[in-house]
């Protein structure tokens, strides 16, 4: 089992659930943005949210 | 919702995210997982710099008037 104190857990609970909303947001935000340059930022932070969201998963196991 | 809102939602909660990482960090005894933030949280921070270029250049956001220097030197004589 993933070798975690409670503070450390709770604080992944929480960073992994802000990632959660973070994909789903951007993914809209993306979809409506106009600008070039803005709609690929968003864009950019759904696949940075999704990595992110990964590899904090990993300290659950 | 226009896009000025979009941009600034996303620099807002990115402060927050800074913030909550290095209590996060300064919290951990893990030092695998507190690697692990430090690296995501170098990431943001390069991630928040890049959206506040790109947001003061559409003009969706205004960062704070240059401060007059007699108000640099006020401050330094209240400091000295």
């Amino acid at each position: 089992m993933a070798n975690l104190n409670q503070v450390e857990l709770q604080n992944l609970r929480h960073l992994i659930g802000s990632h959660d909303t973070a994909i789903q947001k951007f993914t809209t935000y993306a979809q409506q943005a106009t600008d070039p340059q803005v709609k690929a930022f968003f864009q950019k932070q759904v696949q940075d949210a999704q990595a992110t969201k990964q590899k904090l998963m990993s300290f659950l196991n | 919702m226009q896009e000025k809102y979009m941009v600034n939602d996303a620099l807002s909660g990115v402060k927050s995210e800074l913030t909550f990482y290095q209590n996060t960090i300064a919290e951990c005894q893990n030092p695998e997982l507190r690697n692990t933030i430090i690296q995501i949280r170098n990431s943001c921070e390069q991630s928040q710099y890049e959206l506040f270029k790109l947001a003061q250049q559409k003009g969706y956001y205004t960062p704070a008037q240059m401060a007059q220097p007699q108000e640099v030197q006020a401050v330094r004589s209240q400091l000295q």
